[in-house]
This record gives C-alpha cells, sequence and structure tokens, in this order.
C-alpha cells in the first residue's frame, strides 16, 4: 500500500480566495464580527476533518433522516399566519437543514484519490448565498459583478483541489477536531438562520420584484390602455427614453391623455381611436417661441412626447406617423429605432393643433362614472365649498390629497372602486391613483379633466440635455380653465420623478457611455463605403493568416519535442535536485529499483526518513500524477537541511 | 458512481479473507483481474484452497455463478450449450450452457482435453458464443476464474501458451503460514465459513468500477517504460517466447486498476513492478537450456526488472 502522507494542511489560494468572498460578504452586510469569525473558522476546520462515514448505505441516510427529524421538532412554530410571501418558520428550518446537511457532509467518509471538495463547495456556496440575500441596496452592484466571479473562482478551485488532494490526510489531533467542527458548524447554522430570518422583509421584497419583473410589459413604458396596479411597475428601469435639447418650463411631457374611466382602467384604448396620417408640421410655429429638440431613442413604437404648452409641432419622419385628433392625440410612430422631432413652446399659446374646443368632447370630459361612490362626490363638494374660482377649486382639491395620503409604489386596493376607495381612505398610492383621483374629483366640481401619461423630464446631463430615463415615466390630469387646458399634478412631490430617482447612478452613467460608443459605431458603419469594406476585409484575413501560422508553428514544436520523447521523458527540477542530493550523501539506487521501493526498504540511509517518504509520495504525484509541486522544494530544504551524524556517513 | 473504489474493494477483500486466511496478496491480485476486465487462473497444488477461494469470491460478487468442472470426457458443448430437438413443440431449442453466467469457476481446466479448453478461451476473449450460426452475448460483467494443478502432476493437459495468454493473471496460493493453519483448523469447527458468505457487489457496480479503472491516468514515461520491460523480454536470450502485445495491454489495464485499488488517480512504476510477475510470468516461454538449469519464470521477469531503468 501506498504511505499515506503525513498529515498537512493544504489550501490553494484559490479556494481560500472563494471563502473569503463569501465571509467577507456576509461579514460586510451582517455588521457582526463574530459571525464573519465563526464563518471563518468553520472555512478552515472542515478542511482538517477526515472523513468518517460510509459515503453510501443505510446509515448516513438514517443519520440524515435523525437530524432532519430533530431539526423539525426543534423549529416547529407555533400556528402564527404570516401575509409575507416567505413564510419565516420555512427560512428558519431551511436554515437549520442546511446546518445539518454541512455536518452530515464533513463527516462523510473518502476514500483516497478523490476530489473531496464538493462539501466544501457547497459550503461555499451556502455561505455566499448567505451573504447575498442579506441584501443591501448599497451593494447591489458589488453582489452583481461578484456572482460571476464567485463562480469562476469555484470551477477553478475545483479543478485545483482534484489534482492536489491525492492522498487523505490522516492525523491524530484532527481527532479532537470533530467535536469543535460539529460545533461550529451548527452554531453556523444558527447564524445562517438567524440571518435570513432577520432579513425576511428585504427577501418579500425582492421576490416581489421578481415577480413583478415576470409580468409583460410595454417597453415603451407606456399602456395602450392604463390599468391602476397594485404597484408602479417602470419602478428602477433606468434606460433611457428621450434626451431633450432645450429647456423646457413644464417637466410633463404628455404622451396620451383618456376621457373615459372604467372598473380599474382608462380608455377609450389607443388602438381603437381613429388615426390618420399626420401632417409634417402641426400649428402655427412662431419665430418668438423657443424651440426644442427631442431625440427619442431605443424602442420607439411608443407616442411622441411634448408639453402642453407646446405651439408647434415639427416632425422629421412625418411619414410614419398618425395621430388621432378627436381624442386630442396621441400622435404615434410605427417605425422604429431612434427618431428625432422637435417643437415650439408658447407661454401664451398652448395646444398647438389650434383645434376648435367642441363641447361634446368637453362633455365627454365631465362624466362622472356611475360606479363611482357617491361619497366622493359629496366629499368633493365639502372641499370646494366656497371657492369661486375653478383654479381655487383644483387647489383645494390637490391640497385635500396630499393631506390625507402619502407616496408609495404599491397600494392594495380593497373591494368595490379603487379611485373611490383611494380617495375616502388615507393610504398611500402611487401616481396613478393620485392622477384618476384628481380627474374624479375635478369633475365632480364640475370642471372637465382628462387623465394623461407621460414623462416627467427633470433629469440634467453635463451637456444641458434634459435625460428622460423608462423610470421617469408618470401619470397626471389635464383640466380645461378658462379656455385651455392646463396641467394639474395631484402626486405629492416626494412621490414625482425628480425626487425618487434624484440623480443617475454610476452604474447609469457607465451604461449610458456604452450605449452611446454603441451608437457612434452603428453611425459609422452606417456610412461605410466599399473602400472600408476592403480595408476592414485585408485586415481580418491577414489577422485569421497570421494566426492560423502561429498555432501550426506552435503544434508543430510540441509534435516534435514529443515525437523525440524528451518532453515527457526529462526529469523536473525537484527531481534533478533530489538526485544530486543522493549523490552527495552517496547513496546508490539501483536503476531497476523505484525510489518507494528503495527507501521503503532501507532503513539506514543518511536521510530523514519520513521526510524523504513523503517527499516520494509528493513526487510521484507530481511527476506521474499531474499534482502540484508546491511542496516539494520545501521537503528538498528539510532533506538537505538534515545532517547526519558523521559517524554514520 | 454511488460507491467509492476501494470501499467496494475493502468490502471484497474483508469478506473473503472470513474463508481465506492470510492470503491478501492473492485475493488482491485476483480483484486487480476482475476490476481490469481480464481473468484469472490460480495455479497450485490440490487442497490449498483455490477452489474454495474462487468459489467465495463468486459469492461476494452478487450475479449468475456457474461452476463447472473439467474431467477428461467434457465436450465444448457441455461448456457452451448445445440445441437439442424439442418434441413438445418440434422445434430446436438452445439451451444455455454454463458459460453463461457473470463468474465462471473453471475448476481443474487442465483435466480436460485441448479442445475442451479451447472452447472457453475463445469464448473468455470474445465475451460471446457463436451456435449453430446464432451470436449470443454472454451476460456483462463476465469473469473466469481457472484453476489448476502444477504442470506435472498425473492426468493433466497443460495449457498451451496461446490460451495461458488470455488470463490477465496468474496466482499462485502457496500453503498459509504456520498461525494461520492453525486459524483455519478452529475456524472449519463447527460449520465451514464459507457457507454464511452473502454477495456485497452488485455486477452493475462492477461495470461501473471497471469504467472507473479505464480513467487513472497513465504518464507516457511509465508506458514507455512498460514497453521497455516487454521488449527486453523478448530480446532475452534465455526465453523461447516473449511477452505479446497482449500482455503489455494487460499490464497496462492492471497497473490501473492497482492504482485505483490503491486510492490512486495515476500509475507509478511502483504498480508495474508489483505485477510484473504475475502477470507476465506465465506469458513467456523458457528455452531448453534455461528450463534445465532450475531457472522459473518469474526469475526471468525478475532478472528484466533489476536491468530496465525506471522512471524517476
Amino acid at each position: 500500500m501506498t504511505t499515506p502522507s503525513a498529515y498537512r494542511f493544504r489550501c490553494p489560494l484559490i479556494f481560500a480566495v472563494t471563502g473569503l468572498l463569501a465571509i467577507g460578504m456576509i461579514w460586510i452586510n451582517s455588521g457582526r464580527t463574530i459571525i464573519g469569525l465563526l464563518l471563518a473558522v468553520t472555512f478552515i476546520l472542515p478542511y482538517m476533518v477526515r472523513y468518517r462515514l460510509p459515503a453510501s448505505g443505510a446509515i448516513i441516510w438514517a443519520l440524515r433522516f435523525i437530524v432532519y427529524l430533530l431539526i423539525f421538532q426543534l423549529t416547529k412554530v407555533s400556528g402564527n399566519v404570516y401575509t409575507d410571501l416567505i413564510d419565516p418558520s420555512t427560512i428558519v428550518v431551511v436554515g437549520y437543514l442546511a446546518a445539518g446537511e454541512m455536518v452530515l457532509q464533513c463527516w462523510r467518509s473518502r476514500p483516497t484519490g478523490k476530489p473531496p471538495g464538493l462539501s466544501l463547495i457547497l459550503f461555499a456556496g451556502v455561505a455566499y448565498v448567505g451573504g447575498c440575500f442579506n441584501y443591501d441596496s448599497s451593494l447591489d452592484l458589488l453582489v452583481f459583478w461578484l456572482t460571476p466571479a464567485f463562480f469562476l473562482l469555484l470551477s477553478l478551485s475545483w479543478r485545483r483541489i482534484e489534482a492536489q488532494t491525492l492522498y487523505d490526510p490522516l492525523s491524530r489531533w484532527a481527532k479532537g477536531v470533530y467535536i469543535v467542527t460539529l460545533a461550529v458548524i451548527a452554531l453556523l447554522g444558527f447564524g445562517l438562520n438567524y440571518l435570513i430570518s432577520d432579513n425576511r422583509t428585504l427577501f418579500t421584497s425582492i421576490a416581489q420584484g421578481l415577480l413583478n419583473s415576470q409580468t409583460p410589459r410595454d417597453t415603451s413604458g407606456m399602456d395602450e390602455q392604463p390599468e391602476l396596479g397594485s404597484t408602479f411597475g417602470l419602478q428602477g428601469s433606468s434606460e433611457r427614453v428621450l434626451l431633450v435639447r432645450g429647456s423646457l418650463p413644464d417637466p410633463h411631457l404628455r404622451g396620451a391623455s383618456f376621457d373615459y374611466y372604467k372598473s380599474r382602467t382608462w380608455g377609450p384604448m389607443t388602438n381603437y381611436r381613429t388615426f390618420i396620417p399626420c401632417p409634417a408640421v402641426l400649428g402655427v410655429p412662431s419665430t418668438l417661441d423657443t424651440v426644442v429638440h427631442i431625440l427619442k431613442l431605443g424602442y420607439a413604437s411608443g407616442f411622441i412626447y411634448y408639453p402642453l404648452d407646446a405651439a408647434s409641432l415639427d416632425l422629421d419622419q412625418q411619414e410614419n406617423l398618425q395621430w388621432s385628433p378627436n381624442n386630442a392625440g396621441p400622435i404615434r410612430s410605427n417605425s422604429l429605432g431612434r427618431s428625432s422631432y422637435s417643437f415650439t413652446e408658447s407661454s401664451t399659446n398652448g395646444d398647438f393643433t389650434d383645434r376648435p374646443i367642441v363641447s361634446s368632447a368637453l362633455a365627454r370630459d365631465l362624466v362622472v362614472p356611475s360606479q363611482i361612490d357617491p361619497a366622493v362626490i359629496t366629499l368633493t363638494r365639502k372641499i370646494t365649498r366656497g371657492k369661486s374660482t375653478a383654479l381655487a377649486k383644483i387647489q383645494a382639491i390637490c391640497a385635500d390629497l396630499d393631506s390625507k395620503h402619502g407616496y408609495s409604489l404599491t397600494y392594495t386596493a380593497g373591494n368595490g372602486d379603487p379611485v373611490s376607495g383611494f380617495i375616502l381612505g388615507d393610504k398611500p398610492a402611487h401616481c396613478e391613483y393620485f392622477a384618476s383621483a384628481a380627474v374624479i374629483m375635478l369633475r365632480c366640481a364640475d370642471i372637465p379633466a382628462r387623465y394623461v401619461i407621460g414623462y416627467y423630464a427633470h433629469e440634467q446631463d453635463d451637456d444641458g440635455n434634459i435625460v428622460v430615463r423608462q423610470r421617469d415615466a408618470h401619470a397626471w390630469a389635464e383640466a380645461f380653465v378658462q379656455g385651455g387646458w392646463i396641467t394639474v399634478d395631484a402626486t405629492p412631490a416626494g412621490g414625482r420623478p425628480d425626487k425618487l430617482y434624484s440623480a443617475p447612478t454610476r452604474w447609469d452613467e457607465f451604461v449610458d457611455d456604452i450605449e452611446d460608443r454603441i451608437q457612434l459605431l452603428q453611425d459609422e458603419a452606417s456610412e461605410i463605403g466599399p473602400g472600408k469594406i476592403f480595408a476592414g476585409a485585408v485586415f481580418l484575413i491577414g489577422i485569421y493568416l497570421l494566426a492560423r501560422i502561429l498555432i501550426k508553428e506552435l503544434a508543430g514544436r510540441g509534435a516534435r519535442a514529443k515525437a523525440s520523447g524528451k518532453a515527457r521523458q526529462s526529469v523536473p527540477d525537484c527531481g534533478q535536485r533530489f538526485i544530486k542530493l543522493l549523490e552527495k550523501r552517496r547513496i546508490d539506487i539501483p536503476p531497476g529499483k523505484t525510489w518507494q521501493e528503495f527507501f521503503e526498504d532501507s532503513r539506514d540511509v543518511p536521510l530523514k526518513r519520513d521526510t524523504v517518504l513523503k517527499f516520494v509520495v509528493e513526487y510521484n504525484a507530481y511527476r506521474f500524477g499531474g499534482g502540484n509541486m508546491e511542496e516539494l522544494n520545501e521537503l528538498l530544504d528539510e532533506l538537505e537541511r538534515y545532517e547526519p551524524m558523521k559517524a554514520n556517513v | 458512481m454511488t460507491m467509492e473504489f476501494n470501499e467496494t474493494a475493502g468490502l471484497i477483500e474483508k469478506n473473503l479473507e472470513t474463508v481465506i486466511k492470510g492470503k491478501g496478496e492473492s485475493i488482491r491480485l485476483i480483484l486487480i483481474s476482475l476490476f481490469s476486465g481480464g481473468h484469472t487462473l490460480l495455479e497450485d497444488s490440490p487442497g490449498t484452497g483455490k477452489t474454495t477461494l474462487a468459489k467465495s469470491l463468486a459469492r461476494s460478487i452478487g450475479g449468475i455463478f456457474h461452476r463447472i468442472q473439467f474431467t477428461p470426457d467434457l465436450l465444448p458443448a457441455d461448456i457452451t450449450g448445445s440445441t437439442f430437438y424439442n418434441q413438445k413443440d418440434g422445434a430446436f431449442t438452445f439451451r444455455e450452457g454454463p458459460v453463461f453466467a457473470n463468474v465462471v469457476l473453471a475448476d481443474e481446466i487442465n483435466r480436460t482435453s485441448p479442445r475442451t479448453q479451447s472452447a472457453l478461451l475463445e469464448v473468455m476473449s470474445e465475451n460471446q458464443i457463436t451456435i449453430d450460426g446464432d451470436r449470443r452475448e454472454l451476460p456483462q460483467p463476465f469473469f473466469v476464474v481457472a484453476t489448476q494443478n502444477p504442470g506435472d502432476y498425473h492426468g493433466t493437459y497443460p495449457l498451451p501458451e496461446a490460451q495461458l495468454d488470455r488470463f490477465a493473471v496468474k496466482v499462485k496460493l502457496g500453503y498459509p503460514d504456520f498461525d494461520n493453519e492453525v486459524d483455519i483448523l478452529y475456524s472449519q469447527n463447527d460449520v465451514h465459513p464459507f457457507e454464511t458468505l452473502g454477495p456485497v457487489i452488485s455486477c452493475r457496480q462492477i461495470i461501473e468500477l471497471q469504467e472507473a479503472v479505464r480513467k487513472v491516468a497513465f504518464d507516457r514515461s511509465v508506458a514507455e517504460y512498460l514497453v521497455r520491460l516487454v521488449e527486453a523480454s523478448r530480446t532475452d536470450e534465455r526465453l523461447r517466447l516473449g511477452v505479446s502485445p497482449r500482455g503489455s495491454l494487460t499490464l497496462y489495464r492492471t497497473s490501473q486498476a492497482r492504482a485505483k485499488l490503491l486510492g490512486r488517480s495515476f500509475v507509478l512504476p511502483d504498480d508495474i513492478h508489483s505485477l510484473a510477475v504475475p502477470v507476465l510470468a506465465h506469458r513467456i516461454m523458457l528455452d531448453t537450456k534455461a528450463k534445465y538449469s532450475g531457472i522459473s519464470n518469474e526469475d526471468i521477469i525478475k532478472s528484466i526488472l533489476d536491468k530496465v531503468p525506471v522512471p524517476r
């Protein structure tokens, strides 16, 4: 039998890095030093433990069963009902199960010659996941980048371990460590469980976010037919939609307006409106007005966005545009990709269409839907009592909404009509609710009003342009006052996109930059002529040929070396060094004997016996098994240091 | 693989040692030949436990076990099976012979005629039988343990070289040492320990282990060393017949099995050293001069091992 090498602690560098990464994650997130320390110890200890249980057979399953049974017994939670997505009792049990499994994995018996790392790598994974789930939004970027890094390092460490741990270390003192490990790992289970259950609200919100991200949405950011949902789904998406060159006195860029309200949806649906081809210039441009250019980026099947006080609209791509004059727009484009247009702004002359205000259209915007609770009408009358002008009424309504409701991205509607429920209650909600409530209440106060969706443009970039992102999507109301439409934004100031997303993050800036560069390349590419194509082709073919020649040359060198037998036959440096040492000590080994045979048989060589046997085993693993040679030179140093008694030489 | 390699091998070894005392080295050689997919020839004087060992091994492996007692009047069809006319349904039916098994014990193989011997040996190398034009596959794994008395005993037909070459290893049992022999006396006092033996490994596991053996790394320098040994046997002037390429192939595979059995994932020159005699010695033939000067096949292989330098 091969002599197992004496116990030595091996920790491949990459594995250590992997472990430290996971520990670091938990440490940073938990802010509790003790858990980080526990993790560090637990990472190192299983490495030193010799596996005990047989890898298969009934005993492991029996033990597993007992451990799980105990865990379930110990963690039985009294019958509380939780409304959260993730039941904390489940998390408790999962935490304990993970700990139990780790204990069992560490005690598995493992014969020599097998990679031992699976349980450890599983463990690293559990720790890492624990770290990631203990989620802090300021660290999400870090997690995002660490995930691929973690898996890369994991796979690398797996390869290293396979080659390295060819012998199962046996140590006398390791026996005492069994018990300590057991205790530490159990403690870790507690720690992990504590971490996870402590952060279950975070879990819930993450899970909810994931669920929301799964529901299909119009990528233009605007719905054909707005519907009052429980959440405002566009939160967080920082994709750029519009680039506005010029100044906007009113940040509300309207896309489409809606007149009818029925069971939590606003209509009419855009697709059902009557569209006609759009003239190139709408309205009458005046030289006094300021011109604002808008560049529409990305996916552009949506609407043309413009402020309410636009006096004229100059559309570059007329052939693709159509509009619906009967419903106060919208103007929409059928073409995909980037497009640009410009409009003029006038403080005096709003509504560029010059469309005569038809009384039937106004009547449409005065209808209070039948499903609205009569209490809403009573409430509105109470609020606006004594207010003589329409503007005063509007202010009173907005002030009432602002005083009762806060802002929240989620809103759980009760039974009955959600808008009535919102107006009469005092729960926080998102802009869709504020806009709907404002429209309904304005109508109750006999002011024509409509529901508008669009973007709230607020973000200035370094070049003085206004950047509009997907997350700046917004909804508000428009009221007809003194012969014209005005914007009524009832959403509390704290809930508007400029407060929610005050500045782009560095990540946003990075993505924007990349996008701009890609766009530049695309623009360049569209201008490439045959000359450039030819030059590019020549360049690519040249690179290809060069690579072919290089590969062939290198491969040929390898093959020649192999054929002459030199590559595989040469004794590696540490072997040469050992042979020199043997000569120096006058140890003569017959050519037909292997080193292992020789040193196992001969007891009185002038070399340290344990070390030399260890060296031979390690050397064989390196020379014939592709193991690593890190420790060989150390062992050689040790052998050379050892001076036999003079009398023996 | 559900079961670890040397765990399984350890189980079989332990199982066998309850019956055969103090023969760990021989048992390990048999296991090496089993896991390398070869067959074993057990040779020694009568009464040293060859048949008991072979039977115990068969019992340790779950699967079909058949024993063929070779006698001078045994015919090839008695081994392979034959077609007979079934009067009930008026058709020819094939009745499988005893070779249709996972473990076949060919007891006293050198007591039967060369014609019958070659019938078995053909099966061993092909793993299939063609009878009356129909090809029939043998069950897997297929492992033959043959026993024989040394050639110069009465009533034997020595196996020709071509047939010896088909056995992966030839194992000699030898007499037990003093203490073990005393133990043997006591252990068989009440009941033969063989009766209590049960299977510890399944056929499926053996196939898995055989596949695992093929994955053991074999450094080119070690392979070259192996071939140098074999070449030395072909040029040795004391030999009439050197080791065949089949011999080097077997040494290659058995070295992998030994490495795996000892928990290594790579082959060392040491593996070749300890297997050279049992794998190669029965494949060479001494010339007349050497034979009468008292040199044995084992001595020749050992001298070759001393002569060819080991890769460092």
